[in-house]
């Protein structure tokens, strides 16, 4: 568009350049959903760069049998703080951050519903995360795994070292926190959504990273009470005495079982719809074709979201339920895979007949596809209940929801660092050290994690710190703590991708990508305010109408009815 | 003797059901991948970027969204019903049958009883080659599993909810398990041995096993069995036909019959029994077994008391 070269002379081409978010107050003190977003990343980036190397640790001291150089009292720390920051701290809130930055500009809103509510949920997730860390300062932290099944993390045994200690306390109100703040970003999506889209932008021409945003914000609005409730019982089981979880009083540990996964299921959706979203993005435009199966991929995604509450005892199938119980899970738990199909087979005939481009971001869509497929299928696979007899809580799981949170949404994560950072800073990454961080991590995961399926069926259970010297488990943990290292590497590449760019990167122009949607609209970084003007919305792809409509840019773009809709 | 600790090696009829349905699985996923895969790969090749190609704007065809909707839907039923049949194959209700062994979990050990001959023992499970056999599990303290790769499926084992599990062995030998849930400190030392023996074999190791101790066969010894009641070993531990007062620790009537100690963690001879004696937390950290400050001699007499208990 001409737009940019006209834009270039008078707006910033560095988010460094922003007038307004000049000093650490403009930030403290931001109700700016572009800068709250910007916060939400940052933040979330450093916990997963805490999360990644509590792995390199994991795998290091795997990295052979009868191993002793870690103790199991560290180990078992360390892969609950794994767990939980990957999950709570890291993950989660980097695709809370690709919302709250792109569902206002995707949808033409000058800001989110609430905006001061929007800074209060990231200083949520901020307090809690610092919290469930600060619990390493207490001496006695977390080991339990990232699940903390009571009666384990409930009662005081006789003596200590039965017990969880007061890191288990930290972790609580810290989940709290973030999980309040994760509501009250529910909230203010689902809002933002239902009423600031500019009025020509239909339900049926919302972008799909809208789409799947909101229907995980639905998801986050009913799954995350659960855990809060369950999370509240715990407090009381361990400092009233409430019983809730102490079989010798009554209480039934599968109750908590029951409330963790009734929020746990949903929770792994939440952690891939966003990603779902970002592919969905990202494929057409690089493929330079319309997405394929539009309501069909947003009538799945709803599908997938009403399914994932009915799901939740499938991660409790060893359990000794009765059987009629697991008929209806087993069901429902398959089902879900027939929507998750759709959108595969979508992606793929959106790339059909396309003319692809093969830049950082569609390269990490493409691995996405097939490794989320991988994870997909042991996940049916999972469904047959005998098999999950069989495998469940050994390393085959830790391979399977590897594949899935790893293979799959950090690399949707990493598709849409790639393709939005230019946006968000008005500098591009660097595609060479992409590509070599692309092909880092594919060969670093699937060497690292592929072979683990292996140690499962080997026998290797999972949350142990050492292994007996078992046939063949030396040889593939060698081999997979090895990749692992290949795997941080690209990580590492990632992180000095990001740094560097900012300072060193081209300058990114407003569209860069040829994107489609509105938030290519406006100019890299996006003003304080989002946008001068707003194409019209005809369709799911305003600025390829523009494009279509043969006139100059400026003329053919007034700013649409009610165009900044605050 | 055969080893087995594969899930790949099935030892039990039950575990040859599940390895089958899971090679069924396996050959359906493994064809939905190559296929899956196989497009992506094709439209990665052949529709690169070129220059002046501007590709078509086909944006639905509903006939193709029918089929990979059908397809995966008939796919899924298809497993439903398979994993329907496996479950019922392999884990009939148990209403009304008396459990052939019970296994009670501790934090970091399990308890063995053979309801039938009223043996006590631990760690070391020992079952009859050929038998359907139902097996309970309880648990003294937090939430455990019992898993042996080879018998196929595995189990929670839960405080307050026992649950069951059916087995009919197939080949004699010595399966290795663990705990699978993660039950604290001491998880990954949690290990489970099963001797699976022939009927004949099985019963002449219960009809050992239900005898009480033999005496101390040396002077050493003796003051061993002096020593194990001295230091308050008794609380925690028992020995039929010597002191059978404690209930919290493994039951050490026949701990020299043992190959192991401490589930799995040390193999059973008088140089490691000396070290668990002299320090069980260096050997298995978290142990809910204190360290008794024993002097050196001590620790060889007690250990030469509990070696002889054949
Ligand atoms: C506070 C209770 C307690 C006391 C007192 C105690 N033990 Fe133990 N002992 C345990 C527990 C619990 C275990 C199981 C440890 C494990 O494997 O996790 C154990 C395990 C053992 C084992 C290994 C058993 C096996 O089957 O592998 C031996 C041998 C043993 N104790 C001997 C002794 C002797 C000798 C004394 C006295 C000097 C003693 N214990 C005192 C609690 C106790
Ligand atoms: C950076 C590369 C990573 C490596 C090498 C790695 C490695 C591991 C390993 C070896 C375990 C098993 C620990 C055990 O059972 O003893 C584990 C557990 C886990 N990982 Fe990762 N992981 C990585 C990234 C991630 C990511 C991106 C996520 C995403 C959310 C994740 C989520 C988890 C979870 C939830 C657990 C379970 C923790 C528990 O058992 O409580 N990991 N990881
Ligand atoms: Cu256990």
């Amino acid at each position: 568009m001409n737009n940019s070269e006209i834009n270039a002379s008078k707006e910033p081409g560095s988010i460094l350049e922003v007038g307004e978010y000049k000093g650490l107050l403009s930030w403290l003190s931001s109700v700016d959903h572009k800068q709250i977003g910007i916060m939400y990343f940052t933040t979330s980036l450093i916990f997963f760069l805490a999360g990644a190397s509590l792995a390199m640790v994991m795998r290091t001291q795997l990295i052979k049998p009868n191993h002793h150089w870690l103790s199991p009292e560290t180990y078992n720390q360390i892969f609950t703080m794994h767990g939980t920051t990957m999950i709570f701290l890291a993950i989660m809130p980097m695709l809370t951050a690709f919302m709250v930055y792109f569902t206002p500009l995707m949808i033409g809103a000058r800001d989110v519903s609430f905006p001061r509510m929007n800074a209060l949920s990231y200083w949520l997730y901020l307090m809690g995360g610092l919290l469930i860390y600060f619990s390493f300062f207490t001496g006695d932290t977390l080991h339990m795994g990232w699940s903390a099944y009571p009666p384990l993390t409930s009662v005081n045994y006789s003596m200590d070292l039965y017990f969880v200690g007061t890191g288990v306390d930290y972790w609580i109100v810290g989940l709290l926190l973030t999980g309040a703040g994760t509501i009250m970003t529910a909230i203010n999506i689902l809002v933002t959504v239902a009423d600031l889209r500019v009025p020509d932008m239909k339900l049926a021409r919302l972008p799909l990273f809208v789409w799947m945003s909101s229907i995980n914000a639905i998801l986050m609005l009913l799954a995350l009470p659960a855990l809060n409730a369950a999370l509240v019982m715990l407090f009381l089981d361990r400092h009233l005495n409430a019983l809730f979880f102490n079989p010798a009083a009554g209480g039934n540990p599968l109750l908590w079982e029951h409330s963790f996964w009734f929020f746990g299921h949903p929770e792994v959706y939440i952690l891939i719809l966003p990603g779902f979203g970002i592919v969905s993005e990202v494929i057409p435009v690089f493929s330079r074709k319309v997405i394929f199966g539009y309501s069909f991929m947003a009538v799945a995604t709803v599908a997938i979201g009403f399914l994932s509450f009915g799901v939740w005892a499938h991660h409790m199938l060893a359990t000794g339920m009765s059987f009629s119980i697991y008929y209806v899970f087993a069901f429902s738990t398959a089902l879900i895979a027939v929507p998750t199909g759709i959108k595969v087979f979508n992606w793929i005939a959106t790339m059909w007949g396309g003319s692809i481009s093969f830049d950082t971001a569609m390269l990490f869509c493409v691995a996405f596809i097939l490794q989320f497929t991988i994870g997909g299928l042991s996940g049916v696979a999972f469904a047959t209940v005998p098999i999950d007899w069989d495998l469940t809580q050994s390393y085959f799981v830790v391979a399977h929801f590897h594949y899935t949170l790893l293979g799959g949404t950090l690399f949707t994560v990493m598709a849409g660092f790639y393709y939005w950072y230019p946006k968000i800073t008005g500098r591009m990454l660097s595609e060479k050290l992409g590509k070599i961080q692309f092909w880092l991590m594919v060969i670093g995961f699937n060497g690292a994690f592929f072979i683990l399926h292996f140690a499962g069926l080997a026998g290797m259970t999972r949350r142990v710190y050492t292994y007996p010297d078992l046939p063949h488990l030396a040889t593939i943990n060698l081999i997979s703590s090895l990749f692992a290292y290949v795997l941080g590497l690209g990580i590492l590449i990632f992180f000095a991708n990001l740094v560097i760019s900012l300072f060193k990167g081209k300058p990114a122009g407003d569209n860069p990508w040829g994107g489609w949607t509105l938030e290519w609209a406006t100019s890299s970084p996006p003003p304080p305010h989002n946008f001068d003007r707003i194409p019209p919305v005809r369709s799911i792809r305003p600025l390829w109408d523009l494009e279509r409509s043969q006139m100059a840019p400026g003329a053919a773009a007034p700013p649409s009815r009610g165009g900044e809709s605050s | 003797m055969d080893a087995f600790t594969s899930v790949l090696k099935p030892g039990t009829k039950e575990a040859g059901d599940i390895l089958s349905a899971f090679y069924i699985v396996l050959g359906i996923a493994t064809l939905i991948f190559i296929i899956v895969a196989g497009l992506v790969v094709y439209a990665v090749i052949k529709f690169r970027r070129r220059k002046g190609r501007e590709p078509g704007q086909l944006s639905e065809k509903v006939w193709l969204e029918v089929l990979w909707i059908t397809v995966p839907l008939v796919i899924v039923i298809g497993l439903f019903i398979l994993a329907v049949r496996v479950m019922l194959q392999v884990n009939p209700p148990s209403l009304g049958h008396k459990p052939d062994l019970t296994v009670v979990a501790h934090q970091w050990w399990w308890e063995l009883h053979y309801p039938p001959s009223g043996v006590t023992a631990a760690n070391e499970i020992h079952l009859p080659v050929g038998k359907h056999l139902l097996l309970r599990f309880e648990s003294a303290d937090v939430i455990h599993g019992f898993w042996v790769p080879s018998f196929g499926q595995k189990i929670d084992v839960i405080p307050g909810h026992p649950n069951t599990m059916w087995l009919t062995i197939t080949r004699p030998g010595l399966y290795l398990g663990t705990c699978h849930s993660f039950c604290g400190m001491g998880h990954a030392h949690m290990g489970i041995r099963v001797f699976a023996q022939s009927p004949e074999d099985f019963s002449a190791w219960l009809a050992h096993q239900s005898r009480p101790a033999s005496p101390p066969s040396s002077v050493e010894a003796a003051q061993g069995a002096e020593l194990f009641r001295e230091k308050n070993c008794v609380n925690c531990h028992s020995i039929s036909g010597f002191m059978t007062t404690g209930r919290e620790a493994p039951d050490l009537t026949h701990v020299g019959s043992r190959t192991t100690l401490a589930a799995g963690t040390l193999a059973n001879t008088p140089e490691n029994m000396a070290k668990w004696l002299k320090d069980p937390q260096a050997v298995k950290m978290g142990v809910l077994m204190p360290e008794i400050g024993l002097e050196p001699d001590q620790i060889k007499a007690l250990s030469a008391y509990l070696e002889g208990l054949k």
